[in-house]
């Protein structure tokens, strides 16, 4: 019966630590500009999930390719509807992890580089990707930041011959996430 | 000379409209439709039954939600009204227009219909472009 106890006192335990671990938010923000001489085109996403644990380093952001918003109607039809086609593709994920977290001090406020190793998934694409970042410690909450520029033609993303000098080959996107602990 | 006149006429106004419908800025959905109204747990659970058939239904779509409001919450000077669902942790998130100025006032434990379009799943149902009828 002790025994049982014990092991049952130990997992609550194991799971309070693991709580304190995680940080999680529910307002991530993800911006992409595809700058040209002709036009440039930009939307804002700031309803992306995360969750990192600051242990492990695991990383997982998600955003809803729906919830990008546009200045213009006409950009933000083209975009969902012949470029990454979000009634088939509804979300783009990235999992992976920060390879170098032990570096973060999570006590102490400041700004550290850190490097990301993991997998970009949307229009039904998945490639492994290692961007750069920064961990923002304030206050004792972190907030994450990463820039990362991709191919369209590595997403199967087919721009039209007509539209073609008016849309990037390559695409950069901005990843803001200020975490909160987990309360469980 | 009077067709070439004519044909040039026509060529401005179209380039004229062609102009203004690229240009044209995202409406607001306060002017748009409804096409399906339903409670904020329904849809929360339709889509945790099974996202697919519940994406198939409503991505996209103009939803009236009404629900009692959880949290109230300001980014970035947009106001971000989560509503209660069957789940302790996850709701519905509707992130509000910024010309709506009805939003700001609420609080949690109020009851709300709220119009906005609906993009999906992550671990809540959220809903943007919002407005609160």
């Amino acid at each position: 019966m002790k025994k049982i106890a014990v092991v049952i006192l130990m997992m609550f335990v194991a799971a309070g630590v693991n709580a304190q671990e995680k940080y999680f938010t529910r307002s991530g923000k993800v911006s992409f500009s595809s700058k040209t001489d002709m036009e440039n085109i930009e939307a804002t996403n700031t309803k992306g999930t995360s969750v990192m644990d600051t242990k492990t380093g695991q990383v997982e952001f998600a955003v809803l390719m729906k919830a990008f918003e546009f200045e213009k109607e006409l950009m933000m039809e083209h975009f969902n509807e012949n470029y990454v086609e979000s009634d088939k593709y509804p979300k783009a994920t990235f999992k992976g992890s920060i390879t170098d977290i032990s570096s973060v001090n999570f006590q102490k406020d400041g700004a550290y580089p850190v490097k990301l190793k993991g997998q970009l998934t949307f229009h039904g694409v998945t490639n492994d990707i290692t961007p750069d970042g920064t961990i923002e410690i304030k206050g004792g909450k972190p907030t994450g930041k990463t820039s990362i520029t991709i191919l369209l033609a590595d997403y199967k993303i087919v721009i039209p011959n007509v539209v073609k000098d008016n849309i990037s080959k390559s695409v950069k996107i901005d990843i803001i996430a200020a975490y909160e602990k987990m309360s469980l | 000379m009077k067709y070439i006149k004519i044909l040039l006429v026509i060529a401005c106004l179209g380039s004229i409209t062609g102009f203004y419908l690229y240009n044209k800025p995202v409406k607001s959905t306060a002017s748009k439709s409804v096409d399906v109204a339903i409670q904020a747990a329904d849809l929360f659970n339709e889509f945790s039954a099974d996202e697919n058939v519940a994406n198939k239904k409503y991505l996209d779509k103009i939803i009236s939600i009404s629900g009692v409001v959880t949290n109230v919450a300001d980014e970035d000077g947009l106001t971000i009204v989560t509503l209660k669902t069957t789940s302790d942790m996850f709701g519905v998130i509707c992130k509000i227009e910024a010309s709506d100025n009805k939003a700001k006032s609420l609080k949690t434990g109020d009851e709300v219909r709220v119009k906005g379009v609906c993009t999906g799943m992550l671990m809540d149902v959220v809903m943007v472009r919002c407005v609160i009828e």
